[in-house]
């Protein structure tokens, strides 16, 4: 004889069964009926992670047309800039834009030099300005066929004409000795305050004008100094940019020697190897 | 616990499934076999007809036949318990047999049934996952476990 307990759950067992054969009775529209709920319920968290990964796709995309979108505006704005200053001077550059991704940078202070895994044959030149949406970053001083190398504006060898956005004071601004931005041969008298926007200038040969680069953080006062001394910030945080865009070329472009001085060129001995991105 | 963790699996495994091409092996079958091997009668067809509804919810007929199939699976396996332990092979036999069964009813009713090579793939891979199966959830659910 069969304990109690086991036969309880035999019986138990054949009445589940039972019921799902009841349930293949069920005309078919009673069954959607019933089922449909709980498919709803059942399938949730399936749904739910498709939801998520398909919004953080769409984000990521939408967040990279947006970065090009801001850095081609960025761009635009550089153009107007030069148009209403040149008085009819066509403006030297394109706005076609290159985004390439950061692949290497300076093991010492990891925001002297960049290395982006777009080259040559992607359209980059020597000479052309790099930029992120935030601000300028540098410019191409050495491209290879699949790699380019991007000398910051934190070089110690860099130099660029800017521009106090308020008060339209021209100055010179290069990397101290402790790596931050200070402008040069700004006269004694000049309006300079902390939180003014410094932009490209435009007076030498690489960047256009109107290009945001910074803000002034400090204007120390030293009665001994020949010039004014300004501290700018960099709005490009370019200790972290992963992703920047070179302002390509207008083809037959020339980057003219004698504006070196002013954003200086290429170190001759820098040379890229030819090797694919990515490896 | 132990019983509702054996149903939280089951549930993972027709999520993991229902997101998977159709020449996937028949990983709810897996796990329901081995759950059954260590549930009692009533639990085990529970189980069954658990998984069986998860799975009739995709079904393009919402028909039930999974439920049937996977209750009496269930049953089946919870009956048939002391052979499974006197011989291994049994195992991987009744997880044919319900490959089988399963199947059969599908093809008998017309609920989706997937085509000969996929079929013929996931029944392939669903019997050489037995082993593997039955070691690594007996391990994860019923670690210590010892049939009477």
């Amino acid at each position: 004889m069969r304990p109690v307990v086991t036969a309880w759950q035999d019986r138990a067992a054949w009445l589940v069964i039972l019921l799902g054969l009841v349930l293949l009775l069920f005309p078919h529209r009673l069954r959607i009926t019933v089922m449909q709920p709980l498919q709803v319920a059942l399938l949730a968290p399936l749904r739910l992670g498709t939801t998520v990964s398909q919004s953080l796709r769409e984000a990521r995309t939408e967040n990279e047309r947006l970065s090009m979108l801001a850095a081609q505006l960025a761009v635009a704005n550089a153009r107007l800039e030069s148009a209403a200053q040149g008085a009819g001077e066509a403006p030297r550059v394109n706005s076609a834009l290159i985004a390439a991704p950061v692949i290497d940078r300076d093991i010492a202070t990891f925001e002297h030099w960049l290395v982006i895994s777009r080259g040559s044959l992607h359209g980059v030149r020597p000479g052309a300005p790099v930029i992120t949406p935030d601000g300028v970053c540098g410019k191409v001083v050495a491209a290879g066929p699949h790699q380019s190398l991007v000398q910051t504006l934190l070089a110690p060898e860099s130099r660029i004409a800017v521009l106090n956005l308020r008060s339209r004071v021209p100055a010179l601004a290069r990397p101290d000795r402790s790596g931050r931005l200070v402008l040069d041969y700004a006269p004694k008298d000049s309006d300079f305050k902390p939180g003014d926007t410094v932009v490209t200038a435009g007076l030498g040969t690489v960047f256009p004008k109107g290009l945001r680069l910074g803000e002034v953080t400090a204007v120390p006062d030293r009665p001994e100094a020949l010039f004014k001394p300004v501290a700018v910030r960099l709005f490009a945080d370019l200790s972290r940019v992963e992703r920047v865009f070179v302002i390509s070329l207008p083809s037959g472009a020339q980057i003219a020697d004698g504006a070196g001085w002013l954003e200086n060129m290429a170190p001759p001995e820098v040379t890229i190897p030819d090797q694919p991105a990515g490896q | 616990m132990r019983t509702f963790l054996a149903f939280l699996l089951l549930y993972i495994l027709f999520l993991v499934q229902a997101s998977v091409a159709s020449w996937w092996p028949d990983l709810v079958l897996l796990g329901l076999i081995i759950v059954s091997l260590h549930e009692n009668r009533i639990m085990s067809t529970l189980a069954g007809a658990f998984a069986g509804l998860c799975l009739d919810t995709t079904s393009p007929t919402f028909a039930g036949t999974h439920l049937v199939t996977l209750a009496a699976t269930g049953y089946g396996v919870a009956v048939l318990r002391a052979v499974f332990y006197r011989a291994r092979w049994a195992t991987l036999l009744f997880t044919a047999m319900a490959l089988a069964l399963k199947w059969a009813a599908m093809g008998l009713l017309g609920t989706g049934l997937p085509g000969l090579p996929a079929l013929l793939a996931s029944s392939a891979l669903t019997l050489l996952l037995v082993p593997l199966a039955e070691l690594g959830l007996t391990r994860l659910l019923y670690h210590g476990w010892q049939p009477a």
